[in-house]
């Protein structure tokens, strides 16, 4: 586990790099979820890439700039940006392990920035996607609900309730809160990806659409359920999946069939 | 960028791992301490809602150098699988072990340590045993409840804050959230798990500490908390000490400064501490002070 910055100056990036057990041509890019899901995604994080590493992956996992320990006030963090942090940080990762191909794990938001970043030119043999945030206003809409559940542990709720420019106790800013909403990845261009891989603990429609998507733009994809045992709701749903191995296990089988390739 | 950031691998094996943020050379405050921060309950270094990376870089514009850092198991740092020891123990070598770091590689022979939370525990363990921390931040830490609590108790009947977030737990649907109070994820945040010393033990380590001219701020917050008005804290210890001590309480921040306005305001009340008592080399101490500031906060 090596913590180093990479990028520029200008825009530098928090990242910790696993080298491999063993002689590897193959790296895997980490993505992680949006600020507000960050610190609850950390530890799966942690836990795939050195499952990853074991198996012979060079892998990073990088902070988006504005987020963890990047440059960057958190208010100053831009999708489009972000977005632009996935290839940098891909660049990055062929450069300091020397792998001739890419793969890419993202989770949430990060799901959707690795596909926006593979439409976008950036070259992977495998798009893994964990609970791929599809539709940007239901993503939206989503993290709102939580937010006011937590304001429901606050003495002082009334202070946050009608402040858009904050979510779940990060800043939220409308030119975000803009580009996240205008999100649709069955809208996206064809990713230069050749396969992917959907993980949902329950997987919906939306799912099913952005499948059919990927595919009519040639990348062979499938749809898979995360078997997480019975739970009360989508939060707790992704909860114990950050704790559970079954989707680590999942995406590490997934990208042992580069290695074996 | 009048700071820069760098990572630091320190501890045997270099399994150890943080982010140092430095002043740049005309900022820097000659002599200033150097003010550690590490992981609270499961969160990495960043801290809640990224407390820690403000507080680093709002710290570096003061003048003040920091590392923060992960105790070893947790977050980006290693654990030696021959280490067998207890959490606790673990974490106070880790702390110790970081400003030994700092002191081989910068020179720095003073340090601050920032505890939030459950990781107030280490930064107390370690304050009353190493002369090398001269001051230390407890951001919500113990709390016992006293003869003065029970008095100011009643004063939650008058909140109206507090009958309005009664109703929106018991009648959800009147506010068009029917599965909120069923929501397990808001059971688990009600319970915060600690390891408190006993409020004797408490008492004997101030003194230890105050005796020793180390200085101390305690952070506090309002909500369902054990404390529940600012000069609790003395009525804690004992009265009789109350030199080098500087306690702030927020009655309207939660327990993560969830607000970002209550975490600026927790932020510059650490870098004004710091800027006010350590900008000089040397130490000294000073009767205790009350005042009101004007934002809400009550600070004795």
């Amino acid at each position: 586990m090596k913590p180093l910055f990479l990028g520029n100056t200008a825009r530098r990036l928090y990242g910790v790099y696993h080298s491999p057990l063993r002689t590897s041509r193959h790296a895997v890019l980490l993505c992680y979820p949006g600020m507000q899901e960050y610190n609850a995604a950390h530890w799966a994080f942690r836990r795939l890439a050195a499952m990853l590493a074991r198996d012979g992956h060079h892998v990073l996992r990088f902070d988006y700039f504005g987020t963890g320990d990047s440059a960057g006030d958190s208010r100053d963090g831009h999708p489009d940006g972000w977005v632009e942090d996935v290839k940098q940080a891909a660049q990055e990762l062929r450069d300091l392990s020397g792998a001739r191909e890419l793969s890419v794990v993202g989770m949430r938001l990060g799901a959707a920035f690795a596909t926006l970043a593979s439409s976008a030119g950036l070259r992977v043999r495998r798009l893994v996607l964990w609970e791929p945030v599809i539709d940007g206003r239901a993503y939206v809409r989503e993290l709102e609900l939580w937010d006011s559940r937590r304001n429901l542990m606050l003495l002082h709720s009334s202070r946050t309730r009608d402040r858009k420019t904050e979510l779940l106790g990060h800043p939220f800013p409308a030119a975000v809160r803009n580009a996240t909403e205008a999100l649709d990845l069955t809208r996206v261009g064809a990713p230069r990806a050749d396969k992917a891989l959907i993980l949902a603990a329950e997987p919906r429609g939306e799912h099913e659409a952005f499948k059919a998507v990927l595919e009519k733009h040639g990348v062979a994809t499938a749809l898979k359920r995360v078997m997480e045992s019975a739970t009360n709701g989508e939060q707790e749903v992704r909860e114990r999946a950050l704790l559970s191995n079954t989707a680590l296990l999942d995406m590490a089988e997934e990208l042992r069939g580069v290695l074996s390739a | 960028m009048k700071f820069t950031e760098k990572v630091l691998s320190f501890g045997a094996g270099g399994i150890l791992h943080g982010i140092l943020t430095e002043p740049e050379a005309s900022q820097r405050i000659e002599g200033a301490p150097a003010v550690l921060s590490w992981n609270v309950g499961l969160h990495h270094h960043i801290g809640p809602h990224r407390f820690f990376v403000d507080m680093a870089r709002e710290l570096a514009h003061r003048g003040f150098t920091s590392l923060r850092f992960d105790i070893s198991g947790l977050g980006d740092s290693e654990v030696s699988r021959d280490d067998a020891r207890p959490d606790p123990e673990r974490a106070i070598s880790d702390v110790r072990a970081a400003m030994s770091a700092l002191e081989a590689q910068r020179g720095f022979t003073r340090f601050v340590p920032v505890g939030f939370c459950s990781g107030v525990d280490a930064a107390h363990a370690v304050s009353v045993r190493d002369e090398r921390v001269v001051g230390v931040v407890y951001l919500e830490g113990y709390g016992f409840r006293t003869p003065g609590f029970y008095l100011h108790y009643p004063e939650r009947f008058l909140n109206p804050n507090r009958w309005e977030r009664l109703l929106r737990r018991r009648f959800p649907r009147l506010f068009g959230d029917v599965a909120a109070v069923e929501d397990p994820a808001l059971a688990r945040e009600r319970v915060y798990i600690r390891d408190y010393p006993t409020r004797e033990r408490l008492r004997w380590d101030v003194h230890t500490m105050v005796e020793r001219g180390t200085r101390l701020l305690l952070v506090y917050v309002g909500g369902d908390t054990d404390y529940n008005y600012p000069e609790q804290f003395f009525e804690m210890i004992g009265r009789e000490t109350t030199t080098n001590i500087d306690v702030t309480f927020y009655p309207k921040a939660d327990h993560t400064f969830f607000i970002e306005s209550d975490r600026k305001l927790a932020l510059e009340r650490v870098s004004s501490w710091l800027r006010e008592h350590f900008s000089a080399p040397a130490p000294r101490q000073e009767a205790a002070h009350s005042e009101r500031l004007g934002n809400g906060a009550q600070t004795w």
